[in-house]
């Protein structure tokens, strides 16, 4: 017991030199480059201790190659143990993909986290080869940074959603550099986005609002010319609905949540969704995109007139214009709506259940307005039953087999002035309307006397026809009375 | 049965042969008369009338910078004279919602008054609400003659 107690400090000194040889071998063995480089107090170093690679026990040699483990310079970075040095080009986002895509790797991670990114980067638009034609125009580290990458809801890391523009911006802003790749792209995103309720809003560090991925996308990001792209015109709005249409995204913002479904079921929303009309407006038709804001009262005209020029010139010359503006009513939309514009009918006119004009005229109230609806909507209503008429004539004389090409010809014009009339009753000028309507008026007239006149002339030469086939079997029926009496036997 | 008993017998043959000549003639008669005027008594549904070109008029019916309206079978088309040897043919009905279009001289323009629409002079729908360009149309000059087809 004795010799065994006199044992006791040796093997206490022996276990404390070992425990300090094996810390200081198992620091080293750690990250021998790293050590080395920070020793060097390099900037790589420095980042690499913040990196989420680092902290989750990768090593400077799992993207540079190399042994890590050996202090030996030379050792540690020699070819023959896989040193690489620093990748270039798509070496670089193949060195990530080489874990990022292996779905069993990566669920020892985060069983959450997407492995397709570096097939998404590859099939988008920044997949595409650079000017120098060495590799893609874009690298993993070209957004998410080489040394010091921050999981992307780390508030450090480039792609945070209060990051992202200014990450985007570091190439989209610079013209020079999106020269080379684009010179028709604006470079001017930014600073619009920036004005935009979604910019401002980013910008006091709100991350449930739009940045530049929320709509474009982030690995797989297409021209917007591209039909899998997310901005592609008939895909806009089920993007910006993606977050406006959803209860419970949306309720930190006091605004409403079915602009999409009133869209839908608007004659825009119509064009672009059953007749997949490019032209219609779609979301930032009217609102803007990357300074995506809502049209203020005074703009509406403006931006719908964009299209609607014509009725946007005549309202703005109207007596209406001076009277909404006092009232502050939205322009277009006091009629016709917001989301939900639908196709415009005659019975938006006049004085009727259901018109428009009867929310501010009335018998007592405004009653000049109230007269020239009543009168408009008259005259309306009668250019409708004549267009009927003289289509139903042209209708019945081309069924009697006459010639009616010109007389359908001519149909259009009635149509032409209808079309005209919709648009001059937002001058609300009765004498200009009635300077429309009267064409129409007239050629109606012309249409429906002429396709009478065809119907007569065929029921003229239809009897006429009638009488010359009673004439000719008559004599054909003498005749031959007349030859079986010349044939009769005298004698009898 | 005497000599002229026989020969009665042989023109009864021949007189009933000619009657039956005859009324078959009255039938054939009788149903290629019948048939026409029935069926213009009932006409069949007519088709619209296939045109596929138009003589316009003479080269010197258009003025250098004017334009001209025509009928092209039921639909307008415009042609207009964009200077001393060139003619372009463009279809007239806006491409919005049918309304006949017209060309605007000074500002170059072909307009619809509907809406607004504009179109350049090759047809390219550039501004207001035409979601398509016009459709075009061949000019040929033929003897001092324009001739409008369609674009095969």
């Amino acid at each position: 017991m004795g010799i065994k107690m006199n044992y006791i400090p040796k093997l206490r000194l022996i276990t404390i030199v070992l425990s300090i040889f094996i810390i200081q071998y198992t620091y080293a063995a750690d990250d021998q480059c790293l050590s080395c480089h920070q020793g060097l107090d390099d900037k790589p170093s420095k980042l690499f201790i913040e990196d989420v690679h680092y902290k989750a026990g990768l090593s400077c040699s799992s993207c540079h190659g190399g042994n890590s483990n050996s202090d030996d310079m030379d050792l540690a970075m020699s070819k023959s143990n896989g040193f690489i040095g620093v990748p270039v080009s798509n070496s670089i986002s193949e060195m990530c993909s080489k874990c990022h895509s292996d779905f069993d790797y990566m669920k020892k991670y985060n069983s959450n986290i997407h492995t397709n990114q570096f097939v998404k980067l590859k099939e988008s638009v920044h997949g595409k080869l650079a000017v120098n034609g060495k590799g893609m125009m874009l690298q993993c580290i070209t957004c998410h940074n080489a040394h010091g990458i921050k999981k992307a809801n780390d508030p450090k890391s480039p792609v945070y959603p209060t990051n992202v523009p200014q990450t985007c911006n570091k190439c989209h802003g610079n013209a020079t550099f999106m020269q080379s790749y684009n010179p028709a792209i604006s470079v001017d995103q930014l600073t619009k986005y920036r004005t935009s309720v979604h910019g401002v809003l980013n910008s006091k560090g709100n991350i449930k609002v739009a940045e530049c991925a929320s709509c474009h996308g982030s690995h797989d990001i297409f021209s917007a010319k591209d039909v899998r792209s997310k901005v592609y015109k008939l895909n806009i709005p089920g993007t910006c609905s993606n977050c406006h249409s959803d209860k419970n995204y949306m309720k930190d913002f006091d605004i409403p949540t079915d602009q999409f479904a009133k869209y839908q079921n608007s004659v825009h929303g119509k064009a672009v969704f059953e007749k997949q009309d490019l032209s219609a407006p779609v979301c930032n038709d009217c609102h803007g995109n990357h300074g995506a804001t809502p049209p203020g009262i005074e703009s509406i005209s403006k931006v719908c007139g964009s299209c609607h020029a014509l009725n946007a010139e005549l309202f703005s010359a109207s007596p209406h214009k001076k009277a909404f503006d006092e009232k502050k009513y939205p322009e277009c939309e006091t009629c016709h709506g917001n989301h939900e514009i639908l196709i415009a009918k005659d019975q938006l006119l006049g004085v009727d259940k259901g018109a428009i004009c009867l929310k501010c005229h009335s018998e007592n109230e405004n009653q000049k307005g109230y007269l020239i609806a009543k009168e408009m909507k008259k005259l309306t209503d009668s250019l409708i039953v004549s267009d009927s008429i003289a289509k139903n004539m042209v209708f019945q004389a081309e069924q009697k087999g006459m010639d009616v090409e010109e007389l359908k010809y001519k149909l259009r014009e009635i149509h032409q002035a209808r079309l005209e009339g919709r648009t001059i009753v937002h001058s609300f000028d009765e004498a200009k309307f009635k300077e429309v309507t009267t064409k129409g008026f007239k050629t109606s007239d012309t249409i429906i006397t002429e396709a009478k006149a065809a119907v007569d002339e065929f029921y003229f030469r239809r009897y006429g026809l009638g009488v010359a086939v009673a004439v000719i079997t008559f004599l054909i029926v003498m005749l031959f009375l007349y030859i079986k009496k010349i044939e009769k036997p005298k004698s009898l | 049965m005497d000599k002229t008993e026989i020969n009665k017998a042989e023109k009864n043959d021949r007189r009933s042969f000619l009657k039956i000549l005859l009324s078959g003639g009255l039938a054939g008669f009788a149903a290629i008369t019948i048939y026409p005027i029935l069926s213009f008594l009932n006409p069949p549904k007519q088709t619209e009338v296939e045109v596929n070109s138009v003589v316009v008029g003479k080269v010197d019916d258009i003025k250098p910078g004017d334009s001209k309206i025509f009928r092209f079978g039921n639909k307008p088309v415009i042609i207009i004279r964009i200077d001393e040897n060139n003619f372009r043919a463009l279809s007239a009905t806006c491409t919005h919602l049918d309304c006949t279009v017209q060309y605007k001289k000074d500002e170059k323009i072909i307009w619809c008054a509907c809406h607004n629409g504009k179109y350049d002079l090759y047809g390219k729908n550039v501004s207001g609400p035409p979601p398509r360009p016009l459709d075009k149309f061949n000019v040929a000059i033929k003897n001092d003659e324009l001739i409008v087809s369609k674009e095969a």
